[in-house]
């Protein structure tokens, strides 16, 4: 009658002995290559009409959007997956130096995926930037400089959002994941089935857009800031907008290296996580 | 290669020095840098004072929701609210059945003159100066909002 722990046991080894690193990296590349193709045909001055050129118009377009959205989810949830069974495995850890400088692509990664949002330039996107504008506002001292390098939506609609999703952030990604690619390369060979499955979904599913329309009384943020949009409503923005979702990577940056310490560390990661799926399952249930 | 001339220990603590002033230097230099960096990327040319003209007269709704601001027009007067909230920015509307503004984002409420009544804005909406352009029989002809 031990059928249950065996499946379990079963899914763990799964899991673990899955290749979340190399799917990661070439959900990456799908992801880059179909970026700078959208880039073609994109406009930053029109950010809506020339998503909604992209996706309405242009030949194909609709795939090649799919093609570049679906592969940057693929990318984020993967380096989710690829993190947690690192963690999960306990492989040794690198100098703090280089930890931390890897690690540092994580936090990258979230920019990426979420400037992204803001470009397409519907409601949604819309409503992402200037928030993520006023939550930048909110910090101390530095907060209008980081805003007007980072974001300044008002000032001058996505152009700086453009430049970072395109160069900025991808360059500082690069610089981060540098070494690690060295040492772990990805083959494409080895991940035939998960291309063909991004390929299938760019093809079959549509890619959300929200359009700006008489009426919409409620605009949900992009699924991964549901939790933080929820929070904005109870908290002061700096610490809903900036302290909160700096803990993990703040314990991420800093885990132990003593196996003791690093329990803690873990089980404060797990509360986080858990919080912040209760906050976002609130959010969601206002949709 | 000097360590024949001098002695060993004072030809490598000369370097050493060196080294280490060099490192101070390139240092220096790169703090140096962040001042003309922040001064760079915080520069902001001026906005423009910009004024949107309104085709009047008003529908009978007496409000007319444009990209940046909500004109009303009625018996008691004529005036713009801001449509940036004054929370985290995003667009509000105007609830014509229930007569307030209200955010899509955190559901913050504010009145037809803008004044805060919920939700997590504290901020009241800014307003807008209008000015009205009436034709030779007195009519509303069109709202000129100053947007500063
Ligand atoms: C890890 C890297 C990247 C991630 C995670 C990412 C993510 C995203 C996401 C989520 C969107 C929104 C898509 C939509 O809703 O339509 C987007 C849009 C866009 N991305 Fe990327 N991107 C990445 C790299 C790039 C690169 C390298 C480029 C170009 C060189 C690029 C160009 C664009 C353009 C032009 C859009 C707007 C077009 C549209 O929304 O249809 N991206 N990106
Ligand atoms: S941005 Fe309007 S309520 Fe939060």
């Amino acid at each position: 009658m031990n059928r249950f722990p065996d499946l379990l046991r079963y899914v763990k080894q799964l899991l673990l002995n899955n290749r979340w690193g190399g799917q990661t990296l070439i959900s990456l590349y799908i992801s880059l290559i179909s970026g700078i193709l959208l880039a073609i045909q994109y406009d930053a001055h029109s950010p809506y009409y020339s998503t909604a050129t992209i996706e309405l118009i242009a030949p194909f377009g609709r795939f090649w959007r799919a093609l570049h959205y679906y592969s940057s989810q693929a990318f984020f949830l993967l380096l989710l997956g690829h993190i947690v069974v690192v963690l999960w495995k306990k492989e040794e850890m690198l100098p703090r130096a280089s930890w931390i400088r890897l690690c540092a692509s994580f936090p990258i990664a979230v920019l990426l995926l979420f400037t992204g949002y803001v470009l397409r330039g519907d409601a949604t996107g819309e409503a992402a930037g200037l928030i993520a504008e006023n939550i930048c506002l909110s910090i101390p001292v530095v907060g209008t400089w980081l805003n007007d390098l980072l974001f300044d939506i008002t000032e001058s609609g996505v152009r700086k959002v453009y430049l970072h999703h395109l160069i900025g952030f991808v360059a500082l990604g690069a610089f981060s994941l540098w070494p690690h690619l060295r040492r772990y390369p990805a083959f494409w060979r080895n991940h035939s089935v998960l291309v063909l499955a991004i390929l299938a979904i760019s093809v079959f599913l549509k890619t959300p857009m929200e359009p700006e329309r008489f009426g919409l009384l409620h605009i949900a943020g992009p699924w991964f800031f549901l939790g933080l949009q929820e929070l904005l409503r109870y908290l002061s923005t700096f610490v809903a907008g900036v302290i909160a979702p700096c803990i993990p990577v703040v314990l991420l940056f800093f885990l132990p290296q003593k196996t003791e310490k690093r329990q803690w560390a873990y089980i404060f990661l797990a509360l986080w996580l858990i919080a912040y799926c209760i906050l976002t399952w609130i959010s969601y249930q206002r949709i | 290669m000097s360590g024949k001339t001098l002695p060993h220990s004072s030809a490598k603590s000369r370097r050493a020095l060196l080294k280490r002033l060099f490192g101070w230097s390139v240092s220096g230099a790169l703090l140096a840098l962040l001042y003309p960096f922040f001064r760079f990327t915080r520069y902001q040319p001026k906005p423009k004072p910009r004024y949107v003209t309104v085709p009047g007269p008003l529908p009978l709704s007496g409000y007319r929701q444009e990209k940046d601001f909500i004109l009303f027009a009625n018996q008691k007067g004529t005036h713009a609210v801001s449509r940036t909230c004054t929370h985290l920015g995003c667009r509000v509307n105007y609830l014509e059945d229930k007569e307030y503004i209200e955010c899509p984002c955190h559901q913050s409420r504010f009145s037809q003159s803008g004044e805060r009544l919920a939700g997590p804005a504290e901020r009241n909406l800014p307003i807008y100066k209008v000015e009205v352009q009436n034709n030779d029989n007195g009519k509303a002809q069109a709202y000129v909002v100053e947007l500063v």
